[in-house]
């Protein structure tokens, strides 16, 4: 028998259940909900890159567990974060993605804050005396915010672990690339998909579908044996590549990489690695360029994903127009993977909305190497932990 | 700048042959139409970084490699239709400056229709042979949030 009727196809896989993930996982709304409260809003969070905030008062607005936050250099060099909305009637403080403020005036009442999140100035206060409150107890919500190789994180959980104990080593083979020489963002796009943002973020952790791309089947999957490749998963859900390889040759076009602009420190041109960040952030590098994605949910079925893309900072123009033609090569809206990349996670979402799929396969074992699915598994075994649901049957009563 | 009314006459039937062939996967076609040293550009301004960022750009031989390549890659079903507006034409020492509003829509496979980007073709056209020829098209997008993104040009 091949083809299955509705029991046969209903039943789950016949694997152990770190093997498949229920299609519950991306639809049912309390599932959504507890993503939100329970992962997004206590885990650590890439917000943005440092470059992006060069100057003291610069300040990046972003959007995560569904609230809108902004991250700005103090007058002391310090990058810190804070709710985008004011202490007064909840209005939203900074409207524009970027920008540079010494002073934060809310355009309702004008009340002021400064960088240090301090409420600095309320017109007519003494309104507010006769009721005994006092502007020192008006400031902004501080967010805990760490600065680790140029990436600026956040955690909303003020309880949390530290940011080093929740990465541990997993970004130890992008250091010398992130933290060698200063970087600079010269992409940004976002893109609101409708998808999943697990379904999006599968993506960069399924090896397995280098097979969908027509670049990756010429360039990477014959540029070294697969059993000589190197997959890392650690704690917390976080995971890397070791040493895999390109071979730029075989795709039309692409045979001048390498040799065109030099490598980011600690990795050769060739070098393809990434590392993947419970629960929602990817950072790649294609030996000399890096892209960082990062996937934000705003609902079951829609991700707000923001690309950015990193080459040297100061570095002769000639070298950066380089490094933009090789990142629009594979990534950007133009790129020859991510529209691939995105197509493949709505598509995932219109086969699990309505219940059409049931089950996601990630059985694949090939101890660390080759297109082994232990990536998807760690992150999924970190989902469940921290949502003390089993993936695989994720709406079954378990013990907490 | 004034308009030369027969240039500018040449320089629709230019543009608008560009976007039809564009719009029927016709890049031979369209190809025909650029010079030998073409360069095209999708250019976007971020507000968030503050400077403009190149998401597309490719010399003739480059766009002819990226045509090429096109059906072995996995690309958004259906048709793309270019409304192209010529809003004006300039004379130039070396070529006629040409600037278009652009609003393009797609065209899914249930016959559904939405707009996918709105922005400008800024065109330098140059007359080679007799005929008038793209020499560039630099694509400045309004839109910024393309979906799924595109492995073509717009």
């Amino acid at each position: 028998m091949s083809a299955r009727d509705h029991a046969a196809w209903a039943q789950a896989p016949r694997l152990p259940a770190s093997h498949f993930v229920s299609g519950l996982v991306y639809t049912d709304p309390d599932i959504y909900a507890a993503e939100v409260s329970e992962i997004f809003g206590k885990v650590w969070r890439f917000a943005c890159h440092e470059s992006e905030l060069p100057n003291v008062y610069d300040y990046r607005v972003f959007d995560h567990a569904g609230q809108s936050l902004f991250a700005i250099r103090g007058p002391d060099d310090r990058v810190r974060t804070f709710l985008n909305v004011c202490a007064h009637r909840g209005a939203r403080l900074l409207h524009q993605p970027s920008g540079n403020a010494s002073r934060i005036t809310c355009f309702y009442h004008l009340w002021t804050y400064d960088a240090l999140g301090k409420c600095t100035g309320i017109p007519r206060p003494v309104g507010y005396e006769a009721a005994g409150l006092e502007r020192s107890a008006l400031g902004l919500r501080e967010v805990r915010t760490r600065v680790k190789l140029g990436l600026v994180f956040i955690n909303l959980d003020d309880q949390a672990c530290g940011l080093d104990p929740f990465i541990g080593p997993a970004l130890d083979n992008l250091t010398s690339v992130l933290g060698g020489v200063p970087l600079e963002v010269f992409h940004y796009n976002r893109v609101v998909l409708d998808a999943n943002w697990k379904s999006w973020h599968e993506t960069n952790m399924d090896i397995y579908h280098e097979n969908m791309h027509v670049v990756l089947r010429k360039t990477q999957m014959k540029a070294m044996p697969m059993e000589d490749r190197r997959l890392a998963v650690f704690a917390n859900g976080h995971a890397s590549s070791g040493e895999l390889q390109a071979e730029y040759s075989g795709y039309d076009g692409f045979a001048a990489r390498g040799e065109d602009v030099p490598p980011l420190p600690g990795i050769t041109s060739t070098d393809f690695r990434f590392v993947d960040l419970f629960p929602a952030t990817a950072i790649l590098s294609r030996g000399t360029v890096v892209r960082i994605d990062t996937a934000t949910p705003l609902g079951p079925d829609k991700t707000l994903l923001e690309m950015r893309g990193l080459g040297i900072k100061g570095e002769p123009d000639e070298h950066r127009q380089t490094r933009i033609t090789h990142h629009n090569q594979y990534w950007g809206p133009f790129g020859r993977n991510v529209p691939e990349d995105m197509f493949a996670a709505e598509a995932c979402e219109a086969g699990f909305r309505h219940g059409a799929a049931r089950y996601q396969i990630i059985a694949r074992e090939e101890n660390l190497s080759g297109q082994d699915d232990a990536i998807l598994r760690a992150f999924y075994a970190e989902w469940g932990r921290r949502l003390g649901r089993r993936p695989s049957d994720p709406l079954a009563s378990h013990p907490a | 700048m004034t308009e030369a009314p027969l240039e500018a006459a040449g320089v629709r039937q230019l543009i608008g042959r560009a976007g039809l062939l564009l719009d029927d996967g016709n890049y031979d076609g369209f190809l025909a139409l650029c010079a030998p040293d073409f360069n095209y550009r999708i250019r976007v301004w971020s507000p968030e970084l503050a400077k403009d960022m190149i998401w597309l750009e490719h010399d003739y031989a480059g766009l002819a490699q990226l045509f090429a390549a096109l059906p072995e890659h996995l690309t958004r079903p259906g048709r793309l239709t270019r409304h192209v507006t010529v809003a004006s034409v300039d004379a130039a020492p070396d070529a006629l400056k040409v600037t278009s509003v652009v609003t393009i829509h797609h065209t899914d496979l249930e016959g559904c229709t939405s707009t996918l980007a709105v922005g400008r073709y800024l065109d330098r056209i140059v007359e080679q042979d007799g005929e008038l020829r793209l020499k560039s098209r630099e694509v400045q997008l309004d839109t910024r949030d393309l979906g799924i993104g595109s492995h073509a040009p717009l």
